[in-house]
């Protein structure tokens, strides 16, 4: 029997076969491995599709709502009433870029660390690229990615405010971020946890955050939620980057416009 | 229902929460089956579904309309439950669950009930990754063979291989071996 033959038993099987079934009746006839071949598929498939239909029980359609509510509300109530020192065009992640920068340092630096360090040999040394100024810490991170202020790529107004918060910006690190320091698997740490230092840096510093913009096409792609604007060297030339958490695997990855491409470790 | 459902996501884009709660309502045994069956317990397929309503609330105002809005949402969901399995993968100390979760005390309803045969469940856990959400979608939603596609974003060819493959190895982990032994097919690629 080919392959041709297996493709027609199992549309046959699945009952999507609507060109003429005549040739795979005949082969499941007169063919033994045919014929097994499709008993065993249709078997497999009535077996799955007999299931009952789920439903969720009334007390999990009340946690679930409940929960989905309460995340909802805990991202609108970090909302502070302080007006914005940058324009409001700008968008939200912009916004909370120069904010983060000493976040995301040590997030990327860490993320890099992991990737290259192996894990167990590098455990031990992350706690002193923590404790570095910013700048040291990306210095230090064996990486293309380097923080740098804007070049390029912004209109006029988003590029001039993104520059002043650039020169405000403090290289944090707050002391929640021991939170997250290195030797902490990164696993571990949820972007709720990651989401929420920004949001206390977010907080101290009056930035506010708004409704989110809309981003990049290529984030459709994306799994996870943009935490922050970066801007990275890659190859010697400066391009603009987002960190994105994934919200379920907890990884921090950068990826680089246009097209979203994840920036190498 | 696919033009409500687009109204009501164009409509939670622009933060209107009974839109949002209507659209969640709608969809939410869906998600919720299509979790339950990639997962294989309640309370993992459960905080599945609460991630994939955030995913929608968040990115709502991402939604292009080129397809149907519970493609998205199927699309959303079972990204959300692949996550989550690297994620036990990853963690030995969260093995995949090899048993069914009792249904839920609360259950009035029968079809709540409505659990996974243990043996089916156990070679579902089994399945190669890529091939869980081709069966999940197509044998147990019952959905057609190019919307699973179209949600796996992958070429329907893709999607009948590894149905066909998927059954095959369900029906010997099943020990439904109706065929004979040394079987001459080898892998199959559509």
């Amino acid at each position: 029997m080919h392959d041709h033959d297996l493709d027609l038993i199992a549309a046959y099987a699945d009952g999507t076969l609507t060109d003429d079934t005549s040739h795979a009746e005949r082969l499941v006839a007169s063919c033994e491995v045919c014929r097994a071949e499709y008993e065993r598929q249709r078997q497999v498939r009535d077996l799955l599709r007999g299931l009952a239909p789920v439903r969720m029980a009334e007390a999990e359609r009340a946690r679930l709502h409940e929960a989905v509510w309460s995340r909802i509300e805990a991202r609108r109530e970090v909302v502070p009433p302080a007006p914005s020192r940058v324009p409001r065009r700008v968008p939200w992640w912009l916004r909370l870029a120069p904010v983060a920068a000493g976040v995301l340092v040590v997030v990327v630096g860490l993320g890099v660390l992991l990737q290259t360090g192996g894990g167990v040999e590098s455990a031990a040394e992350p706690d002193v690229a923590a404790d570095l100024p910013a700048t040291t810490a990306a210095a230090a991170a064996p990486s293309a990615t380097t923080l740098a202020p804007p070049v390029g790529g912004q209109s006029a107004p988003e590029d001039q405010a993104f520059a002043e918060m650039v020169e405000e910006a403090a290289p944090v690190p707050s002391p929640d971020l021991r939170r997250m320091s290195p030797g902490v698997d990164l696993g571990e740490t949820t972007i709720d946890e990651i989401e929420a230092v920004l949001e206390d840096l977010v907080k101290a510093d009056t930035v506010t955050t708004a409704e989110p913009a809309p981003l990049p096409a290529c984030f459709d792609r994306l799994d996870g939620e943009p935490l922050a604007m970066v801007f990275a060297v890659l190859d010697g030339e400066p391009v603009e980057a987002y960190l994105v958490g994934d919200a379920a695997t907890t990884e921090v990855v950068v990826f680089v416009l246009p097209d979203c491409t994840p920036l190498p470790g | 229902m696919s033009d409500r459902d687009r109204v009501l996501i164009a409509r939670a884009a622009e933060g209107d929460h009974d839109a949002f709660t209507e659209l969640m309502a709608r969809t939410e045994d869906m998600v919720f089956a299509v979790c339950l069956r990639m997962l294989g317990d309640r309370e993992a397929a459960l905080d599945a579904t609460q991630e994939v309503y955030l995913t929608v609330f968040r990115k709502a105002h991402t939604f292009r309309g080129g397809s149907a809005v519970t493609t998205w949402l199927y699309r959303i969901a079972v990204n959300t439950c692949y996550d989550q399995l690297r994620r036990r993968s990853r963690r030995q100390a969260d093995p995949l669950p090899d048993h069914v979760d009792p249904p839920d005390r609360g259950a009035q309803d029968a079809l709540e009930a409505a659990e996974l045969r243990p043996e089916l469940e156990g070679a579902l856990r089994r399945l190669p990754e890529e091939f869980l959400a081709p069966v999940v979608l197509a044998d147990i939603q019952g959905m057609a063979l190019p919307d699973v596609a179209e949600v796996l974003e992958i070429p329907v060819g893709t999607v009948k291989s590894r149905l066909f493959r998927a059954r095959r190895r369900l029906a010997e982990d099943l020990g439904n071996r109706s065929g004979p032994s040394g079987h001459p097919m080898g892998e199959h690629h559509a």
